[in-house]
């Protein structure tokens, strides 16, 4: 069994060769920003995790984020039924990914999945709200590794089969996550205005994984990040509520909303609206 | 029309659904220009990373995958010992509403519910308006509801006046009448019930 956060403390002096290697490979003032790049990933990027409304409202009343396998924890005592056939129901023909994965590695059930964030939303395609770490969260940072993308891709070989290579060889431990994403973008950066470089380090399809054992809950959040658009499609709805009786789904997300709004206005929670 | 539900966020009546070949998302309050279309190897994403279940269920139409994502939301939250109220007060609404959002509503109500002459909605919104904290908090958003609520009254008056108008006039084809063709019109709507059809059958 692997020990994901040995592997990315071994390859600590890995990461910094390899950050040097490109870095003496490249014109003297590219090289300077993509330092400069790498020194702004140390200082300015957190983890990021992305959720759904009701997450939000969970942290609002004393809960905690829940990874697949607490969820499945928790359908076992709610239906009696067992944790692995939830969890088998929820992911069907994706199951095995999932579990090969996670089960390849010690605690790998405890896992956490998050994504370097540079101040953008992550990624909220079906879980719109951007709930930022703090920086002094009390996860482990020995607890942490950082992957060069989503573990579930890059990890896993065209026939489907369970390929590790990349974590062994571009792992990243926290003290070494900046030269693993200045290594990964060295030859972005100089393309880039310094405006872009949030979506150098997370944007929709690309981003740096975050894999880390444990709570997240309000205490470790800093913010919460939602996009313009979809905080307007919430209020929308919550305008609809004078005009017709809402379905019982909106309903549910109005009363959600609401009770995050709360949260805000009583300084329990940050929510910062992006454009 | 075959409506593949592909994979679903049950607590909050969101689905990932395929219709010809597109994958979309639905989502509350399910507007039909509001059904993104998403990336084939986003379903993948939605279920490994974010928590959405892999489905096989089909539906008939949209609706009916509507309702079922509804359903959802409520069985889903009442497993978790959490009720959905049968209604929202809009004062609970106002009450949470920083500035903008209030006079984005206000705006609304002024441009576009009044004068399309939804007294009743407009009505709702200002009371609960002048019942929440918003009004207090933001004293302008209180004032400018009270004129609204005159303008809507004024407005709701003026409505009722011109339908009572036009009740009390005999309006009632005024031209078959100028062209004496009322009877032939009273026995082609005569006819046209008995066959239970517009058209008449080919001869």
């Amino acid at each position: 069994m692997l020990d994901l956060f040995a592997i990315a403390r071994g390859n600590a002096n890995a990461v910094h060769a390899a950050f040097e290697s490109v870095i003496a490979s490249m014109p003297p003032e590219q090289a300077a920003l993509v330092r400069e790049f790498a020194a702004w990933v140390e200082t300015e990027t957190l983890i990021s995790i992305n959720v759904k409304l009701l997450v939000i409202v969970e942290f609002l009343n004393g809960g905690r984020y829940q990874n697949t396998y607490e969820w499945a924890q928790e359908q076992s005592r709610l239906s009696g039924r067992s944790a692995e056939d939830a969890l088998r129901e929820r992911l069907q023909e994706h199951y095995e990914k999932r579990v090969t994965f996670d089960r390849a590695f010690k605690d790998g059930e405890q896992f956490r999945y998050g994504a370097l964030n540079g101040g953008g939303v992550g990624l909220p395609e079906y879980a719109p709200y951007c709930v930022v770490l703090a920086r002094n969260s009390p996860i482990s940072l020995g607890d942490i590794a950082y992957l060069p993308g989503d573990s579930l891709k890059i990890c896993f070989a065209a026939d489907g089969s369970f390929d590790p290579t990349v974590i062994e060889s571009r792992t990243a431990p926290h003290t070494h996550r900046h030269l693993m994403a200045a290594n990964e973008r060295a030859i972005e950066v100089p393309l880039a205005n310094k405006q872009e470089w949030p979506d150098l380090v997370a944007s929709s399809g690309r981003f740096f994984e975050v894999v880390f054992i444990g709570d997240v809950s309000l205490e470790t959040v800093e913010c919460v990040r939602v996009l313009k658009t979809e905080y307007h499609r919430m209020w929308d709805m919550a305008f609809a509520n004078f005009g017709r009786k809402l379905r019982d789904a909106e309903r549910a997300l109005v009363q959600d909303f609401v009770q995050m709004r709360r949260g805000v206005i009583d300084g329990r929670i940050q929510v910062e609206v992006v454009s | 029309m075959k409506v593949k539900l592909e994979a679903f966020s049950p607590a909050e009546g969101i689905g990932i659904i395929r219709v010809y070949h597109k994958l979309r998302l639905i989502r509350p309050p399910y507007l039909s220009q509001d059904t993104p279309v998403l990336a084939e190897e986003a379903l993948e994403d939605a279920i490994l990373r974010h928590g959405f279940s892999a489905s096989t269920e089909q539906f008939g139409s949209w609706e009916d995958a509507i309702t079922f994502l509804n359903q959802q939301a409520v069985d889903v939250r009442r497993s978790l010992g959490q009720t959905i109220p049968e209604s929202i007060m809009g004062k609970d609404i106002l009450d949470v509403a920083p500035l903008d959002i209030l006079n984005n509503f206000l705006d609304r109500i002024e441009r576009e519910i009044i004068p399309q002459r939804l007294f009743d909605q407009a009505e709702e919104f200002l009371l609960s308006l002048l019942a929440s904290s918003a009004s207090t908090r933001h004293p302008e958003t209180g004032s400018r509801a009270v004129r609204l609520l005159q303008r809507n009254t004024s407005a709701r008056k003026q409505s009722d006046a011109r339908v009572s108008e036009l009740a009390n006039r005999d309006i009632r084809f005024p031209s078959l009448e100028r062209h004496g063709e009322l009877e032939e019109s009273v026995r082609l709507a005569e006819l046209i019930r008995v066959r239970g059809c517009v058209f008449a059958p080919a001869s």
